[in-house]
């Protein structure tokens, strides 16, 4: 006698939301290059062990898994956010200039003023939004259509691009640091980095959780929502402004990375059905779990170096961007 | 015929100018020295090793980005196209970063790019197969996602290596041609002679392909392998200037519009891309030095807004 369908579908929350995060913390304490096993982790994390394990677990991974976690989840809701309300399979924070925008100013700021890190997702905000509004600029009448915008979006990457690289000129000794920053990633990451992500993301966070219904309303259509009294326009640009906010200090803390808010909400639409609760939920853990996973396998694949977290989120999500593609073209 | 002699003069022109602007100055009467061949042994060396070949390099790499932008453009039937916005350009950098990276020395470098350029296009002519019937933009979007998705992996790839050194780095990232040398000159030379063999052989298909598809069955010609060959020659043109001079963008989107502008073809694009990328270069040198500006931010702050200004009148 087999469950019933419904059983696994009801379940698949907590999978997700506890079981695999929990799974793959673990993972992420437990790699790296020095190896611990289940009872050094243990005394690690109690703080029984006075020795390299405790460091390395509590200065080193417990941290930067925490914050593979949260970046994931919260560049995850970033994309949900810009794809529900542009109606745009294809928004997500790499693809339409944001992160670009954002790495550019982060660069000038440290490079040409010395801004100290706590200010540094401020700038970062401006970069994305900067960013942001030159590429729905751009995408002109059209800005409505994925494929302008995702177009503009990547002139807009193209040029932020040779701006980083004039700054990266100018920098001649950061050079190599500044790149290891510019592919993203987690590593030497600390718990300072991990309390400014979270103090950053608590607003946009709590003003996201107060405005939901709008959110709703606008996922369905434009005429849909104004017969219920919202003003579609400036709904829509909150919720950028917003997604913008969420995707700003994950620039400023660990550099741009890709696909993650591309391919999550995809993800949690399928298992979580219509734009709804359920998928804006689902994002969290999902994309949490996306970057962790990214992370803890950059660790295990190490030849002496770690493999950057750019590039397996981009092998992960770019195939899956293809095939993305092709079926929105075999549509039109 | 006069505007190849034209085109050769401006090229000339250029040359000259390179040689004689850099970070290192001379005086005139050092000049008339050299020119009877009594240069100091550090002017010669200056001039000869270092400004000469790398000006040569700009001129036959900038041809080859043009003319696999050209091809590119007539495949896709839109002005947009270029070896950078598809995704070529990152395919040959991904492969001669990987190379570089994992087996130092062991393969020549146009021979890894070139692997990774076939794969970019190979992957292309598969997208684009899977696209048939979508609009020319849409065969734009596919391959710019497909440049998305390599490019990270490029950047991935430089971190792995382990450079610390910056120029080296920017290369990569963005196309330079600091520290190229006569060596690269021969390393470029054979595949430049192919591409020019490939230049003029294709010349005839280019407007047989301006047809769509049935135009040319009532014509009773098959367009399929024309249009392989004319891939597999724009992947050549590109990934081999990869090779030597990084990924290069938007020469191939600048070089073409201004040669329909101008309304030459092949012959004229080949001497506007020699042209603008040894002016580019020349620019690059002077305008921050000592330090050099990479010639590929160059050309990417004058392609991307005409990319944008031809994104926005295709409405």
């Amino acid at each position: 006698m087999s469950l019933p369908v419904g059983t696994f579908h009801r379940q698949m929350p907590w999978l997700c939301g506890l079981l695999l995060p929990a799974l793959l913390l673990l993972a992420g304490i437990g790699i790296g290059p020095m190896r611990l096993d289940a009872q050094q982790i243990w005394q690690g994390l109690l703080g029984q062990d006075a020795g390299l394990a405790r460091i390395a677990v509590w200065e080193l991974r417990l941290p930067r898994s925490l914050l593979a976690f949260w970046i994931g989840a919260m560049l995850a809701l970033a994309g949900f956010l810009m794809q529900t309300v542009s109606r745009n399979p294809l928004a997500s924070p790499s693809l339409t200039g944001i992160s670009a925008g954002g790495s550019l100013a982060v660069v000038a700021g440290s490079l040409l003023v010395g801004v100290p890190a706590a200010g540094l997702p401020w700038l970062a905000w401006l970069g994305c939004l900067l960013a942001g509004a030159l590429t729905l600029a751009l995408a002109g009448l059209r800005r409505l259509d994925p494929g302008h915008v995702v177009l503009a979006g990547l002139a807009v990457t193209a040029l932020c691009g040779a701006l980083t690289s004039l700054l990266l000129v100018r920098a001649q000794a950061d050079a190599g640091e500044l790149l290891f920053w510019l592919a993203g990633g987690v590593a030497g990451r600390s718990w300072d980095h991990l309390s400014l992500l979270l103090a950053w993301a608590l607003l946009p966070l709590t003003l996201l959780l107060l405005t939901l219904r709008p959110l709703w309303l606008l996922a369905g259509s434009d005429d849909s929502a104004r017969s219920l009294g919202l003003d579609p326009g400036r709904w829509r640009l909150w919720f950028l402004l917003l997604a913008s906010a969420l995707a700003a200090p994950t620039v400023a803390v660990a550099g741009p990375v890709g696909f993650v808010g591309l391919l999550v909400p995809h993800l949690a639409r399928r298992l979580g059905g219509r734009p709804g609760g359920a998928s804006l939920g689902l994002c969290l853990p999902l994309g949490g779990c996306l970057l962790l996973g990214a992370d803890v396998l950059g660790r295990l694949l190490s030849r002496g170096q770690e493999v950057p977290i750019g590039i397996l989120t981009a092998l992960m999500g770019g195939p899956w961007l293809l095939w993305l593609l092709l079926r929105q073209g075999g549509r039109r | 015929m006069k505007l190849h002699w034209m085109a050769l003069s401006l090229c000339a022109l250029a040359l000259m100018l390179g040689l004689t602007t850099g970070a290192v100055g001379f005086e005139g009467a050092a000049w008339l020295a050299l020119i009877q061949g009594q240069g100091s042994a550090h002017m010669s060396f200056v001039v000869w090793a270092q400004r000469l070949p790398r000006l040569l390099l700009a001129a036959m790499v900038g041809a080859q980005f043009a003319w696999a932008g050209l091809w590119l453009q007539v495949l896709s039937r839109n002005p947009l196209a270029d070896a950078g916005v598809l995704g070529i350009n990152a395919g040959a950098a991904l492969g001669a970063v990987l190379a570089l990276a994992l087996w130092p020395g062991q393969l020549p470098l146009p021979l890894a790019a070139l692997l990774g350029g076939l794969l970019a296009g190979g992957l292309l002519w598969r997208l684009w197969l899977g696209a048939r019937g979508g609009s020319a933009l849409g065969l734009t979007l596919v391959g710019a996602v497909l440049a998305a998705i390599l490019s990270a992996l490029v950047m991935g790839a430089l971190v792995l290596w382990q450079q610390a050194r910056l120029e080296l780095l920017l290369q990569w990232l963005a196309g330079s041609l600091y520290g190229r040398g006569w060596e690269q000159v021969w390393m470029l030379g054979p595949w430049f002679g192919l591409v020019l063999l490939a230049v003029w052989r294709l010349a005839p298909l280019l407007p047989l392909l301006a047809l769509d598809e049935d135009k040319a069955a009532s014509l009773g010609l098959s367009l399929g392998p024309a249009r392989c060959a004319l891939l597999a020659a724009a992947v050549l043109a590109a990934a081999s200037a990869v090779a030597v001079a990084g990924p290069v963008g938007f020469v191939g989107v600048l070089v073409p519009f201004i040669a329909r502008r101008l309304g030459g073809g092949a012959a004229a694009c080949g001497w506007l891309g020699a042209l603008l990328l040894m002016s580019a270069d020349t620019l690059g040198r002077v305008l921050a030095s000592p330090l050099e500006w990479p010639v590929g931010v160059l050309t990417a702050l004058l392609g991307v807004p005409l990319f944008l200004y031809l994104l926005h009148k295709r409405v």
